[in-house]
C-alpha cells in the first residue's frame, strides 16, 4: 500500500519537522479557532456540534493509529462503548470521581484488546475485519443482555457530567476540545517516533519489518490496546456530555462510521480523520433542512468524494501542493 | 483549469447574487401589508433507519394538526395571529443524534414545543437539553426514565398508553374472554422496546396465574421458524406478539400458522394493524390486536380522509397519537393565551375534561408511578382481524 505524500502532512518522519513545519502552524492556527469560536455569538448548538466533533475526532484518531499497522477494525466502537460504560458505572455505581471513571474508560477496553490482539492480530485483511465486525456484535450483545449492570437496551439515564461546572455547553466545549488537542497530539507524537516508523514499515511489509528485527505482533497488540484506550475515553466523553448510553450508539454503524470517517479524510495521515471528521459532522448539519432527502444527498456526496479522491480529502491538498511544486519548477 | 474553474465559480456567485437580490426584491414588493407571525414547532422523527414508519407517521399527525389550525386563521396568542410552521429533524433512532438535533431545534430554532421522538433513546437523549431550557416535549418510548426522571418530567409528556397501562387490563380481557388458556408463549424482540415491554407483560399474566414462555430475536430477524417450533414444543395455549413491529409482527403471525400454531394469536401492544394484514395476508384471519383507533369512528375517519388527500402510503399508528397532542397542546396555548411554556404546562395539566379530536377527555396520570401525572390515559380497543379487516371486538378500558 501506498502512503499518502503530502508534504508535512504525512506521517512525518522527524518530530521537529512536526513541532516547527507548517502543519503546526496550520494546526495552532486551527486550534486558536477552536478556542475563539465559544466567544463569538454561535449559540450552544454550534457548541453542542462542535464537542461531539472533537469527541468523533478523538475515536477516529485511535481507529487511525490501528489502520496504519494495516488493520481496519469494524468494531472499533464496541470498545468505545466498553469505554463509555466503565466510566459511567464507576462513576454511577461506585460514586467514585470522573477521574477514576476516565481511568476505567481507558484501562477496560485497553485490557480486552490486550487479552484478543495476540489472537486477532495474527489474521490479515478481510479476516481481520470479520472477526472485528463479529467481536464488536458480541459486545453489543453483552450490553444488551446484561440488564443488571448495563440497563440493557434501555441503556443507563441520567449520566453525571464529569463536573456540575461542566453541564454549561461552553465549558464541556473547551473539556472535549482540551482532550481532542492532548490525545490527538500524543498520537501525532506517536506516528512521528521511531514506533511509527515501525508502524509504517510493518504495514508496508510485514515479513521485511520482521527480518529487520522489529517485533511485530509486540508493536500491534500494544497499538492496537493504545487505540482501544483511548477509544475508550471518547466513548467516556460521549457518555457524560449526552447524559445517557445505551448499545445502539456503539452498534456496528458507528464502527462503520468511524471507518468513512478515515476514509473520507484519508487513512494514511493523521490529518485524514480529522478532516473526515469535520465533513462528517458539518455536511449533514448543512443538509438537514432537506429532512427525508438529507441521508440520500449525503451518502451521494459521499460517494462522489471517494470516487473523485481515492485518498480521501487530503488528496485535494496533495493536489494542490503538486500543482504549487509543478509551478515554481517552471517559474523564472 | 483551477484558474477556468475559479471563473465559472465566480460567474456563478454573481449571477447567484442577482437572482437572490432580484427575489427579494419581489418579495419585498409582494409581501402583504399585515403579514402572520411564524410560530416554529419542533419534531425530531426518525426518518431514516429502523424507525422510519414511526418517525413519519409522527410527522405526518402533527403536520395535519398544524395544517387545521392555519386553514382556521393561525392560532391567536396574546392580540397575534400566528401561522404555525413544523420543523421536523432526523435523529435516525438514536440518542447522539435525538441530543444534536434537540440543541438544534432549542437554540437555533428556537421551538418552544417539540413532538417527538418515538422510541426510547431518541426520548431520553433529548431531555437533557429540553428540560433544563424549559422546553415543552411530547413523546412516546416505554422507558420509565422518560417520566421519572431528576427533572420529575418538568416539561415532558408521553402521549400515548405505555404498557404499564394496557398490561393489565389486557390480560384481564383476556382472562374473560378466554377461559381454556392457561399458558402464554412469547417472542420479543432484544432491543430497547422488547425489553421495557416484556417484563411488565409477564408480570401482569403471571399476576392472574398464568404459566409464561418467553424467547428473544434479534431486531431485523426475518425467519421465525425454529423459534416458532420450540414455542409448540412447550404447549402454549395463545401466542402473545407483544410489542413487536408491525413487519415482524406480520411474519411472526405468518409463520406461526404455517407451523401449525391453531391457538389465539393476540398482541398486546404495538400499532399499525394494516400492516399486520398485509404481511400475513389470509393467515391473519382471527388474529387480535391491541389498538388506539377505530377508523370508524367519524374522528379518525375525517383524519383518514385528509392523510390520504396528502399522502401516500400506509396510514401509520402513530399519526393519530402526535395528531391527537398536537391538537392538545394548540388547545393548552389558547388558554393559556401566551407562548410561555411554563403557563402552556400548567394549562396542559389542567387540560382534563378537554375533548381531544382522537382519544376523546384527556386524562393524565402516573402520580403513584413516576411522581407526576404527565402520562396520558386513553381508551384502547381489540380489534379482530376478519375477512382481511381489522374490526373492533372490544372496548377493554375506557376513560
Amino acid at each position: 500500500m501506498n502512503t499518502t505524500t503530502v508534504s508535512g502532512l504525512a506521517a512525518p518522519r522527524d518530530g521537529r519537522a512536526l513541532a516547527t513545519g507548517w502543519p503546526a502552524r496550520i494546526a495552532i492556527a486551527g486550534i486558536l479557532a477552536l478556542v475563539i469560536l465559544p466567544l463569538l455569538p454561535v449559540g450552544s448548538f454550534v457548541l453542542s456540534i462542535g464537542t461531539t466533533a472533537f469527541i468523533t475526532a478523538i475515536a477516529a484518531a485511535s481507529l487511525h493509529l490501528l489502520i496504519r499497522t494495516g488493520h481496519v477494525s469494524m468494531g472499533h466502537a464496541a470498545f468505545m462503548g466498553i469505554g463509555a460504560y466503565a466510566s459511567v458505572l464507576v462513576t454511577m455505581k461506585l460514586q467514585l470521581p470522573f477521574a477514576a471513571g476516565l481511568v476505567a474508560a481507558f484501562v477496560a477496553p485497553a485490557i480486552l484488546a490486550l487479552l484478543i490482539g495476540p489472537l486477532v492480530l495474527r489474521l490479515a485483511g478481510k479476516y481481520f475485519v470479520l472477526v472485528t465486525f463479529l467481536f464488536g456484535e458480541i459486545v453489543r450483545m453483552v450490553f444488551v443482555e446484561w440488564t443488571t449492570l448495563t440497563g440493557g437496551a434501555n441503556g443507563i439515564p441520567g449520566v453525571p457530567p464529569p463536573h456540575p461546572r461542566l453541564l454549561d455547553p461552553q465549558a464541556y466545549y473547551y473539556f472535549a476540545l482540551g482532550f481532542a488537542i492532548v490525545l490527538i497530539g500524543f498520537i501525532a507524537r506517536l506516528l512521528s517516533s521511531e514506533i511509527g516508523r515501525s508502524i509504517d514499515a510493518i504495514r508496508e511489509g510485514e515479513n521485511l519489518a520482521e527480518c529487520s528485527g522489529v517485533p511485530v505482533l509486540r508493536v500491534k497488540v500494544c497499538i492496537f490496546a493504545l487505540s482501544c484506550g483511548i477509544v475508550g475515553i471518547a466513548g467516556a466523553l460521549q457518555g457524560h456530555f449526552i447524559r445517557y448510553i445505551d448499545p445502539t450508539s456503539f452498534s456496528m454503524v458507528q464502527s462503520l462510521n468511524l471507518v468513512v470517517v478515515n476514509v473520507i479524510g484519508g487513512m494514511y495521515a493523521l490529518v485524514g480523520p480529522i478532516i473526515g471528521t469535520a465533513f462528517f459532522m458539518i455536511t449533514p448539519e448543512l443538509l438537514r433542512d432537506y429532512v427525508e432527502l438529507q441521508r440520500v444527498i449525503f451518502g451521494i456526496i459521499i460517494i462522489v468524494v471517494i470516487a473523485f479522491f481515492p485518498g480521501g480529502l487530503v488528496e485535494i491538498a496533495q493536489r494542490r501542493a503538486d500543482a504549487l511544486r509543478g509551478k515554481r519548477k517552471v517559474g523564472p | 483549469m483551477d484558474l477556468r474553474f475559479g471563473n465559472f465559480g465566480f460567474r456563478a456567485m454573481r449571477s447567484l447574487l442577482a437572482v437572490s437580490l432580484t427575489g427579494a426584491g419581489l418579495a419585498l414588493a409582494t409581501a402583504p401589508a399585515v403579514a402572520q407571525e411564524e410560530l416554529k414547532i419542533g419534531a425530531i422523527a426518525a426518518l431514516s433507519g429502523g424507525g422510519t414508519a414511526w418517525g413519519l407517521g409522527l410527522q405526518r399527525g402533527v403536520q395535519l394538526a398544524l395544517d387545521e389550525a392555519n386553514e382556521a386563521g393561525g392560532l391567536k396568542i396574546g392580540g397575534k395571529t400566528y401561522k404555525l410552521k413544523l420543523v421536523v429533524f432526523d435523529d435516525q433512532y438514536n440518542a447522539a443524534q435525538a441530543k444534536v438535533v434537540a440543541d438544534r431545534l432549542v437554540t437555533q430554532e428556537k421551538a418552544g414545543f417539540i413532538f417527538g421522538p418515538v422510541g426510547s433513546p431518541g426520548a431520553l437523549g433529548s431531555l437533557p437539553v429540553t428540560q433544563p431550557a424549559k422546553v415543552l416535549q411530547f413523546v412516546e418510548g416505554y422507558a420509565p426514565a422518560i417520566l421519572k426522571n431528576e427533572w420529575n418530567a418538568a416539561y415532558v409528556f408521553r402521549i400515548s398508553n405505555s404498557n404499564r397501562e394496557f398490561a393489565e387490563p389486557i390480560v384481564k380481557w383476556v382472562k374473560a374472554k378466554m377461559p381454556t388458556v392457561k399458558k402464554i408463549g412469547m417472542i420479543a424482540p432484544n432491543d430497547a422496546t422488547g425489553q421495557a415491554a416484556v417484563p411488565i407483560l409477564v408480570e401482569a399474566y403471571k399476576k392472574q396465574g398464568y404459566e409464561v414462555w418467553v424467547d428473544y430475536y434479534e431486531r431485523g430477524s426475518k425467519e421465525f421458524t425454529p423459534l416458532l417450533v420450540r414455542m409448540l414444543a412447550q404447549n402454549v395455549d395463545l401466542f402473545e406478539l407483544n410489542s413487536n413491529a408491525p413487519g415482524e409482527a406480520g411474519l411472526l403471525l405468518k409463520q406461526a400458522r404455517q407451523v401449525g400454531f391453531k391457538g389465539p394469536i393476540l398482541q398486546s401492544g404495538g400499532s399499525g394493524v394494516d400492516e399486520i394484514i398485509e404481511v400475513a395476508g389470509p393467515l391473519a384471519e382471527g388474529f387480535l390486536k391491541y389498538d388506539v383507533i377505530d377508523n370508524s369512528l367519524p374522528a379518525v375517519s375525517t383524519l383518514l380522509k385528509a392523510y390520504n388527500k396528502k399522502y401516500s402510503g400506509v396510514f401509520n399508528g402513530t399519526s393519530p397519537i402526535y395528531y391527537n397532542a398536537a391538537h392538545i397542546l394548540l388547545e393548552a396555548i389558547r388558554r393559556a393565551d401566551s407562548l410561555d411554556t411554563t403557563k402552556v404546562r400548567d394549562e396542559l395539566e389542567k387540560l382534563g375534561g378537554y375533548n381531544a379530536p382522537i382519544f376523546g377527555r384527556v386524562i393524565w396520570t402516573g402520580k403513584q408511578e413516576y411522581g407526576n401525572d404527565h402520562q396520558l390515559f386513553h381508551a384502547f380497543i381489540i380489534k379482530e382481524v376478519k375477512q382481511g379487516k381489522g374490526v373492533v371486538r372490544d372496548v377493554v378500558s375506557s376513560p
